[in-house]
């Protein structure tokens, strides 16, 4: 790239969690049986009437506020005219030259520090249904099947200004973006189930040129990894181009996941035309600023207030802190802990490390974990009171994981409560010292790694239940009475 | 004015078909059209507020409440082509 300077907007997608659709009651579930969902509105069948759902209304302003927008006083609803199978009205309903929300930022840290990405606007709109090509591939099949279920389901677009430099920033600022849209409980963010969908827009230049080159977008970017690799990729492909001496062609491409391409969609000479036209059918939006002020004391503790008050008040590494705080879910689990009696530096240590692989291994979300924030205090609590040691506890965590029984129960019924008492602990002390003399006088001699091995002997005669600091000091004790 | 390039491009978004004797029929009646409404630019409308909406209503929404949707087969029925709870249509490439 050391020529090439990247530029890359992202244009994101996200759906609404709300009961019914945007214009009607129709249900926004997913998975349902094809065309179950659907009625004259969303199909668009002649003299009907739309109507707005105020919830969405009320998500897209609490989005906006989230992202430091200013919120539009004046909006309305527009029609974007296309044709396509998966809009049944042949348009539609947007918002054009007065978005519900304008002018935001969001910080997402990068590399080396915090870089503020500005937000064009936000708009609502209304999703497409789903094609189901039959055949094949889109290319062979003959047809195409519709399912509009998804048709009317409340979207949020979220454009932002041309400000990221790499493929690495520009999935960082969509994670944090993800973030917050969980956290404020305005959507599910479910990108494999395309409840976030993200196209991005990208162009090279020479560094230090200030004028934008030409750009690409980017469509089918379906995960994060899809996002930065499709990136990665078109960067390269263009950089050839220029560096060949060629010129870019202004085209949608879409990313290929399968063989890490991005192929061509359509050429400058097919953009779209979309003739927007306020929609007559839908009356203007007058943004009460009062209610705007109700739903900005309604917001809760964004992401990144609540890393900095982990790292602040609890003493958290920045590492930890941005762990658990990437996820409202991990966060809330994290204080449900600390809330059942555990200390915050334990507590994040057994929930960014033990329970995050356990998650990962089993491809489950800590919402779903076996292993309730409450059990997880108890077995931290265990540990403190020197009941079992860390090494051990590990093997409980992973029993109650396994049986979704209490840590108490597990080591009653297999015996591992650490043994602290004296008598057993000098009766092995002083076995293992008759069986090693020769590490003995290694210590006599001056050899300090003497003991750390004489210690691993005693937890391996223990069975890992010995209590590693009174036999540090047991053993210490002994070996210079000796 | 409207020339005929026009009239073939807006003919193609609005997927019409046009023959070539329709087209110059069609350029001379849609210029006739929008020099009509031309008239309006002669308005002076310095001080009015612009609008998107003739009736002055604002703010009409309802509460994000479930009702009924259309029984699956009652839908299909209306389509001129279908398969299973599926509607059908020729196939599409490119969006």
């Amino acid at each position: 790239m050391n020529k090439w300077e990247m530029v890359i907007g992202l244009e994101v997608h996200s759906e609404l969690k709300t009961r019914s659709k945007i214009f009607c009651g129709c249900s926004t579930r997913f998975g349902s049986s094809p065309n179950s969902n659907i009625c004259p509105v969303c199909l668009g069948l002649p003299g009907v009437l739309p109507v707005l759902n105020q919830k969405v209304l009320e998500f897209a302003i609490k989005a906006g506020l989230a992202l430091n927008c200013r919120i539009a006083a004046h909006s309305k609803f527009d029609r974007k005219n296309y044709y396509y199978p998966d809009l049944p009205k042949n348009y539609q309903i947007s918002q054009y030259d007065l978005p519900i929300a304008e002018n935001g930022w969001l910080d997402v840290e990068v590399g080396d520090g915090i870089k503020r990405i500005g937000i064009t606007r936000i708009h609502m709109e209304e999703d497409a249904g789903k094609l189901v090509h039959a055949g094949s591939t889109i290319t062979s099949s003959s047809h195409s099947l519709v399912d509009y279920n998804r048709t009317g389901v409340p979207l949020i677009e979220i454009v932002s200004e041309p400000d990221l430099r790499s493929p690495e920033e520009a999935r960082a600022y969509l994670e944090k973006l993800k973030a917050i849209l969980e956290y404020i409980e305005v959507s599910d963010c479910k990108m494999e189930e395309g409840s976030l969908r993200c196209d991005a827009n990208i162009s090279l230049r020479r560094h230090g040129q200030t004028k934008f080159g030409i750009k690409t977008e980017i469509k089918n970017l379906t995960s994060f990894r899809a996002v930065q690799r499709g990136l990665e990729y078109e960067a390269g492909r263009q950089q050839t181009i220029l560096d060949e001496g060629g010129v870019i062609e202004q085209e949608t491409r879409s990313w290929d996941e399968e063989k890490g391409v991005t192929v061509l969609l359509r050429g400058k000479e097919h953009a779209h035309d979309y003739r927007y036209l306020p929609d007559p059918d839908l009356v203007p939006l007058e943004i009460d600023r009062q209610w705007v002020e109700e739903l900005k004391k309604q917001l809760p503790e964004l992401p990144s207030a609540r890393k900095q008050r982990y790292i602040e008040q609890m003493g958290l590494s920045d590492y930890d802190a941005g762990v658990l705080t990437a996820s409202r879910a991990t966060a809330d689990y994290f204080e449900q802990v600390l809330a059942a009696g555990a200390s915050p530096k334990g507590a994040a240590n057994w929930v960014t490390v033990e329970l995050a692989g356990k998650l990962n291994q089993s491809g489950l979300t800590i919402s779903q974990s076996p292993v309730p924030a409450a059990q997880l205090a108890q077995l931290l609590k265990l540990i403190d009171d020197r009941v079992i040691s860390g090494k051990i506890a590990k093997d409980v965590f992973a029993r109650m994981w396994q049986t979704g029984k209490e840590p108490e129960q597990i080591i009653r019924e297999e015996g591992l409560t650490q043994i602290s008492d004296d008598d057993s602990l000098r009766q092995m002390v002083e076995q293992v010292i008759s069986q090693h003399p020769q590490t003995v006088a290694d210590f006599h001699a001056g050899k300090e790694k003497a003991v750390g091995f004489l210690v691993g002997q005693i937890m391996k005669l223990s069975r890992g239940k010995a209590n590693p600091e009174i036999v540090n000091r047991m053993l210490r004790e002994k070996l210079l009475e000796g | 004015m409207i020339d005929e390039k026009t009239v073939r491009d807006v003919a193609r978004l609005s997927r019409l078909e046009v023959d070539d004797r329709q087209v110059e029929v069609l350029a001379r009646q849609m210029g006739d059209i929008i020099g009509y409404m031309d008239m309006l630019s002669r308005i002076d409308t310095e001080n009015v507020e612009p609008m998107a909406h003739v009736v002055p209503i604002s703010n009409v929404w309802r509460p994000d409440s479930l009702r009924p949707s259309m029984p699956n087969q009652e839908a299909i029925r209306l389509a001129p082509d279908a398969e299973g709870e599926y509607f059908r249509t020729p196939k599409v490439v490119s969006g």
